[in-house]
């Protein structure tokens, strides 16, 4: 009887050895960071179905006449921001109405898109498949290409070792690849991990004002409470963000908080990419808040909207901002387009 | 050798009892009228309670959750596979297979009614992507505002301001939040009882459940919808007072044992 037992034992192992998973494909979560709340038990990173969909997510078969794919307006140089364009620009040269965001910590948030619309990762890639002035492509149309595609009947067998591509295995891919997209390893987390002398004095100073004046809305370590909120951009909103979602007029106006990680390379900033320049974002925050029903109460606590800075003082926060730029991210082959040499 | 002694293990280790509880199965029909009429997709015209013509030509909800009341009052769940291809049914009244659910693998017993979920359950959603009738590729998904649209009507009325006359009313919306009072979750569970009449399900009958879908009182009811304003209507909140008047839509009428 024991032996037996230690066979099935060996048995299965045999047959989970292909879950087995190489260190390059293995989730990190930073120590310092929130619990992930990805659904990884319906989900788990595999070192196929992530390959699968890196090739997915740089690969034009995603857009209705096959010429723009995720990685048009996601960069992986820019953190996968869109630097071309203020507000993306889709098949046909569409314009959007949003400024795109940057990939990275994903598994760690539960709300997407700038009003958070979407709260499963899942999901995202739905909307911008589908959406006219983005792919613009039904979904059964992009399945039943990807199984007459070449490239991918096998790919997909070799991942989830199903009979027929479908949907889910498609958003599961791109999920697998999107959310292995972790971003730890500025010059700030060294800092705070111990290494005290990778910050220079001004860059430190900066940090003390960011946590006094900036880190309810952008907290560490994610530098985003996740929330949503009016920064004083506008009086009068054409886009209603949060509002859109909640259909609540408490809402008008609020956008969900962007991190600042990686905040030095993600230009152009806001929903709408309004300002080119950090300077811009800070003379903002500085002199520029508008005074609105949903202004946030952080920001009203002046005579005048705003948040109380010296022109020293300014330069000091921009100095910090950019230590939160991970360059070992936006350089990880892992990341890279598949389809370059 | 050893691996077929593996496999026997393998076997036994994961077959039920040998005296196995009796199965079968049992259907049920869900029927779209318009009042007393059977509805007609496309050329069938119908007024609302403020005597507005209209037409249908798209139908489709979904319904989930489905349980068996039995005398003693508990009940049989239908089950729900991992990945949603199985306990959640999409009815498509253009396609007349669609509009009827088959149970199987139901135990045999007497049932007195039945519960189900018009709509797909919150939990579900926060679980990712799905498959079969889930598959978001049926197009019956909120890629804005991401989650399952559980009831679609589309069609026409004369009394709409909108282009082409088109009434649309897209019913979702499952996002609960203390936060936000105001986004409203429209998930609506509808028991009915089969009226005094029990169900026999045993391996040689499967009994049939007629369900009566009166789309005339999803625009009725709690409250009247006015075409030339409520239409479309494709956001919780708009939804919600239609979700209240559907429920009642739902009527059982009568079963063939
Ligand atoms: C035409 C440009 C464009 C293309 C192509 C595009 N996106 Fe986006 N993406 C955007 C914009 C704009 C947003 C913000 C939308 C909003 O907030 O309403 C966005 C948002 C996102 C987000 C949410 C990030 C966050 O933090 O909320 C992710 C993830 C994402 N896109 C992934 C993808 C994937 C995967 C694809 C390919 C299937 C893709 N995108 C294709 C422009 C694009
Ligand atoms: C009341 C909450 C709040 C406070 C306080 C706040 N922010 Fe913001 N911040 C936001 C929101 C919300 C946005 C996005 C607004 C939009 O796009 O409509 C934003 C956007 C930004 C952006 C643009 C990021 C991008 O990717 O587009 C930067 C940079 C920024 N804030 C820096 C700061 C700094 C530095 C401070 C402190 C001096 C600060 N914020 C204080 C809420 C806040």
């Amino acid at each position: 009887m024991k032996n037996l037992f230690a066979w099935l034992v060996v048995l299965s192992l045999v047959a989970c050895a292909d879950e087995d998973e190489s260190p390059a494909v293995q989730f990190w979560q930073p120590d310092d960071f929130p619990p992930a709340t990805y659904t990884f038990q319906n989900n788990p990173v595999t070192a196929p179905g992530f390959e699968l969909g890196r090739m997915l997510f740089y690969d034009p078969v995603f857009s209705r006449d096959s010429t723009v794919s995720c990685a048009n307006c996601h960069l992986q140089a820019v953190a996968f921001a869109d630097p071309a364009h203020k507000i993306s620009v889709g098949i046909n040269d569409r314009i959007g109405t949003r400024n795109a965001p940057p990939i990275f910590n994903l598994a760690f948030k539960s709300n997407f898109f700038w009003d958070g619309g979407v709260n499963h990762i899942d999901f995202i890639p739905i909307n911008a498949i589908v959406n006219p002035n983005e792919l613009d492509q039904d979904i059964d149309v992009l399945i039943s290409k990807l199984n007459k595609y070449n490239r991918y009947p096998q790919k997909f067998k070799d991942a989830f070792n199903k009979a027929n591509i479908d949907s889910q295995q498609m958003l599961f891919a791109l999920s697998q690849f999107m959310v292995m997209m972790v971003s730890a390893n500025s010059r700030y987390d060294q800092y705070v991990n111990g290494n005290k002398s990778v910050l220079a004095e001004q860059e430190i100073r900066g940090l003390a004002l960011v946590e006094s004046k900036c880190t309810s809305c952008h907290t560490p370590p994610l530098f985003t409470n996740d929330g949503f909120a009016n920064n004083g951009l506008d009086t009068e909103f054409t886009d209603r963000g949060r509002a859109i979602i909640t259909e609540s007029e408490n809402d008008v106006g609020k956008f969900r908080v962007p991190t600042l990680r990686n905040v030095e390379l993600t230009d152009p900033y806001m929903h709408d990419g309004r300002f080119r320049t950090l300077e811009q974002v800070l003379t903002h925050y500085q002199q520029g808040v508008k005074d609105s029903p949903t202004l946030d109460p952080l920001l009203k606590q002046n005579e005048t909207p705003g948040i109380v800075l010296s022109d020293t003082e300014k330069a000091d926060i921009i100095a910090f901002l950019k230590t939160l730029t991970d360059r070992s991210f936006t350089q990880d082959k892992r990341f890279a387009n598949p389809f370059l040499p | 050798m050893l691996f077929m002694v593996a496999m026997t293990v393998f076997f036994t280790s994961c077959s039920e009892d040998d005296a196995a509880p009796e199965t079968g199965s049992l259907a049920i029909e869900f029927d779209a009228y318009a009042g007393t009429q059977n509805l007609v997709l496309g050329t069938g015209v119908y007024q609302n309670s403020l005597d507005q013509d209209f037409s249908v030509d798209v139908l489709r909800y979904y319904i989930s959750n489905i349980r068996l009341k039995r005398q003693d009052g508990t009940f049989y769940e239908d089950p729900m596979s991992e990945d949603g291809s199985k306990g959640y049914y999409l009815i498509d009244d253009s396609d007349a297979a669609s509009t009827i659910v088959t149970l199987e693998d139901v135990p045999a017993d007497h049932y007195i009614g039945a519960e189900f979920t018009i709509g797909v359950d919150a939990n579900r959603v926060s679980q990712g992507a799905q498959t079969g009738a889930l598959d978001p590729a049926n197009n019956l998904f909120w890629s804005w505002n991401a989650g399952y649209i559980f009831v679609q009507l589309e069609g026409t009325s004369p009394q709409s301001n909108e282009e082409d006359d088109l009434i649309l009313f897209h019913v979702g919306g499952y996002k609960t939040d203390v936060a936000n009072p105001n986004l409203k979750n429209n998930i609506r569970v509808k028991s009915i009882s089969f009226g005094g009449d029990e169900a026999h399900v045993s391996a040689s009958a499967e009994p049939e459940i007629h369900v009566i879908v009166d789309i005339k009182k999803f625009f009725e009811g709690g409250t009247v919808v006015d075409f030339s304003t409520t239409a479309p209507c494709h956001s919780p909140t708009c939804g919600e007072s239609i979700a209240n008047n559907y429920v009642e839509a739902f009527v059982f009428d009568h079963m063939h044992q």
